[in-house]
Order: structure tokens, then C-alpha cells, then sequence
């Protein structure tokens, strides 16, 4: 993720020619997940790697449970809730991109380095 | 310090009722709204509620850190106690939100829309009925942490007449604000006259649910007559409040719009405070007897001056770009 990061940074102030290359753009493309994967990964760490306390040496997960039963359907809830809206998002995204071309003209200026007027 | 805390708290539950109020009311007025006239009034509404509406949440959010890190037993207790109908609250905030911007951003407009829009209207609805419903919780005496079945401990402890009568009053409150804020957003005079009916109709909701709140209220054996009228201040802020709808049916009929806003807002402050300021500072009645009061049931005292000197240093930042964010909608539009 830094690689890609710093090789796009070189490439902006020093080849600016690799910015439309096909083999930078694919690598974007493969390394898009990593972020998230960084993210769930640390908060993973964090959350596992304090148990069994809740707040690290003061209170433990047990004591801080809700006393309400039947706890474990808010959490199938909420799971429910979390597949539902990842479910969402990847139809949408799919709407968005299929849209693309409708939307933008690839001819636009705007959206192409090639036509743009010196 | 303990005051500055506690006044954060009051001002933002007030923040979030009046402005989340009309954001939820705006779908509340455009789902009970004939077809003939939905696209009008959609558009009308999204002007009204467009500045504010992601700002919102933020205060809810605050009301609910307040609770946590200053009065932890009384955020706990609730949060115990009402688990089924916050979670149903918070999945109608997260529902209407995606929908809402779904609606505005999805790149095709097809069948789709119709769904976002159902999600949109009915979460709308279902948000500030909950809300009413929890706040009814907390001084119904309902909460009653001696019970011993889990009906009477998670269920009874919300559901009941008054709960519901007060969630139809908080629902009926967000229309009728939504309808008044979206009086000055009309450009010409059909459009005038038609929000003006709507608010006409709402204030009728408004009196409507408010008396059932009142009944419900007698038929449950909870003196919310004496906690209203017995106090001065509590009287004062019910006279304010009708001498505020009384100003607000007179501007209508004038057509002089300027004050109508702030007077409406006034309104459920006054509202808010006949409500609320009797039983103050216990903020939970709980159904054994015992209470739970903001300046007993609060944090250590270093907890509390630091709470209270972030709430202060971070109003420095968040309120002026609040009222820059409003100001330049505002001019936006002209």
C-alpha cells in the first residue's frame, strides 16, 4: 500500500508519463482492498489483544456485558443489518460504474489526459 | 462545572429535537402528502432541510457522549433498559439516512426511487416515535429494575399507552415543525398556500396528540398535570407556548414569514421545558420508587471538569461554523 502510494507520489513530480500507464492503473486496481484490509486488521488487534479486559486493567469484558438475555439477537441484528448494507453498496457501485460512459463523455476533456489542449 | 455539563446536555437534546425534528418531519409531511402535490412538497422540503441535515445526528451524538462519560448509571440504565426500542431508533437513523442519500445520488433513476423513497418516508415516521417513546420511558416510571421476568424488565419498560401517546406527539412535533421551517423556502403563492394548510393541519395533530398524551397520562396514574401546571415556571413556559402558536397562525394569516421559525423553535422549548423542568434534576423515574438525578447519579468530579471544558473549547469551534453553514445556504438560495 506505502509502495504503491510513494510510486505514484515519484510518478506525479517526476514521470508523469507512468500516470496513464497500463501497469500503474492495474496495480491501483488490485491494491484498492488493502486499505480496508489495513483498517479491519488494526481494529482487529486492538479489540482481540485487550481481552479479557474491556478497559485495559480496570474493567473486565464479563462485568461489562449488558445483563439484558438474549443479547445475541441484537448482534445477529446488527449483522444482519452490516451484510444487508455491504450488500448494497456493491449494487450501487455496480450502478455507478455501468453508468460511466452515459455519464461521462470519454471525448470530454475533462476526463482525458489525451485531449486535453495544450 | 456540573451546570455547564448539564446545560450541553439540555441544549443539544433541544438541538436535536428542533433540527432533527423538522429533518425527520420532512418525511413525515411528504409520505401523508396526496400524490397530486408529493413532488412539490419534496422539493420544498429539501431546500428547508438541506443545510442542516447531515449536522443533526452530531447532536444526538453529543447528548448520548454526555450521558456516557458524565452520567454513566443513568446512560446505563436506559441503555439497559431500553435496548429494543434504541436499536429500532438507531436502525430508522441509518435506514433513512442511506435511503435519503440514495435517493438524491444513485446514478440511474428507476423502480428503485420508489423503494428508496418507502425506506426514507417509513423510517421517518418509526425514528421520532421511538424517540417519544424513550423519553416517555424515562419519567413513566416504567423502568423498573425490581421486576423479575424479562417482559416486565426489557419489554413493559417501554411499551405502554403513555409511551405511545407521547411517540405520536414527538412524530405529530416533527411534522408541524418541518412545515413551519419550510414556510420560507416557498417561492410563489400556491406554494404558500399549500404549506400553510399543511402546517394548519399539523398544528390540528399536534393539539390532537397532545391531549392524548395527557389522557394516556391520567388513564396511567402518571401526574403529568400536577409536574406541568403546579410550578410557575412550568406554567409560564405553557402560556409562552400557546402565545407562540397564537403569534405563528397570525403571521401565516398576514403572510409576514420572518419570525416563524424562531417562534416554532421557541414553542418546543417551551415544550421541553413544561416537560421536563418539574421533576429536575432527576432526570429517570424509575418504577420502584427511586430516581436517577443529574447531580447525584454523575461522574467523578475530574470526569465532570473535564467533560465540561471540552464541551466549552469544542462550542468555540462547532457553533460559528454552524451558524456559517446556515447563513450561507441561506444566501445561496437568493
Amino acid at each position: 500500500m506505502i509502495c504503491i502510494g510513494s510510486v505514484y507520489l515519484y510518478a506525479v513530480f517526476f514521470k508523469k508519463e507512468w500516470l496513464t500507464k497500463n501497469w500503474l492503473l492495474k496495480t491501483f486496481f488490485f491494491a484498492t482492498p488493502f486499505g480496508y484490509i489495513a483498517l479491519e486488521a488494526g481494529w482487529t488487534v486492538t479489540e482481540v489483544g485487550r481481552q479479557p479486559w474491556i478497559i485495559y486493567g480496570i474493567m473486565r469484558t464479563v462485568d461489562a456485558v449488558t445483563p439484558m438475555p438474549g443479547i445475541q439477537y441484537s448482534f445477529y441484528f446488527f449483522t444482519a443489518i452490516f451484510v444487508s448494507l455491504s450488500l448494497i453498496i456493491i449494487f450501487l457501485l455496480r450502478r455507478q460504474i455501468q453508468m460511466v460512459p452515459k455519464l461521462y463523455d470519454p471525448t470530454d476533456a475533462q476526463f482525458n489526459d489525451k485531449n486535453m489542449k495544450s | 462545572m456540573i451546570y455547564v455539563v448539564i446545560g450541553f446536555l439540555w441544549l443539544s437534546i433541544c438541538l436535536y429535537v428542533i433540527l432533527g425534528g423538522a429533518d425527520f418531519g420532512a418525511g413525515i409531511v411528504e409520505l401523508f402528502t396526496k400524490k397530486r402535490a408529493r413532488d412539490k412538497t419534496k422539493e420544498i422540503m429539501y431546500e428547508s432541510i438541506a443545510p442542516v441535515w447531515e449536522a443533526n445526528h452530531m447532536w444526538l451524538i453529543i447528548a448520548i457522549v454526555i450521558l456516557f462519560v458524565g452520567f454513566p448509571e443513568i446512560y446505563t440504565t436506559m441503555s439497559t433498559y431500553l435496548h429494543i426500542p434504541l436499536v429500532l431508533m438507531l436502525l430508522g437513523i441509518i435506514a433513512r439516512g442511506t435511503a435519503f442519500t440514495f435517493r438524491h445520488y444513485d446514478a440511474v433513476k428507476d423502480n428503485w426511487q420508489v423503494l428508496y423513497t418507502q425506506i426514507f418516508y417509513y423510517a421517518s415516521l418509526l425514528t421520532p416515535f421511538f424517540l417519544g417513546l424513550i423519553a416517555a420511558a424515562t419519567v413513566s416510571g416504567s423502568i423498573n429494575p425490581d421486576a423479575t421476568t424479562f417482559l416486565d424488565l426489557y419489554i413493559f419498560s417501554w411499551l405502554n399507552w403513555f409511551g405511545v401517546a407521547v411517540g405520536l406527539f414527538t412524530v405529530s412535533l416533527c411534522a408541524y415543525l418541518a412545515s413551519i421551517f419550510s414556510l420560507r423556502e416557498t417561492t410563489d403563492r400556491l406554494e404558500l398556500g399549500l404549506m400553510i394548510k399543511k402546517s394548519h393541519q399539523t398544528m390540528i395533530f399536534v393539539v390532537i396528540t397532545g391531549v392524548l398524551v395527557f389522557l394516556t397520562a391520567y388513564l396511567s396514574d402518571i401526574p403529568l398535570v400536577t409536574w406541568v401546571f403546579s410550578k410557575p415556571l412550568g406554567v409560564m413556559a405553557t402560556v409562552f407556548a400557546t402565545v407562540a402558536l397564537g403569534l405563528i397562525l397570525k403571521a401565516m394569516h398576514n403572510r409576514k414569514l420572518l419570525p416563524v421559525r424562531a417562534l416554532a423553535g421557541f414553542q418546543i422549548i417551551m415544550i421541553l421545558v413544561a416537560a421536563t423542568y418539574q421533576h429536575n434534576p432527576n432526570i429517570i423515574l424509575l418504577g420502584n420508587g427511586q430516581y436517577l438525578s443529574l447531580l447525584q447519579h454523575v461522574a467523578a468530579p475530574k470526569t465532570i471538569s473535564a467533560l465540561g471544558w471540552a464541551l466549552l473549547l469544542g462550542s468555540l469551534f462547532i457553533l460559528p461554523f454552524l451558524f456559517y453553514l446556515m447563513a450561507s445556504f441561506s444566501k445561496l438560495r437568493k
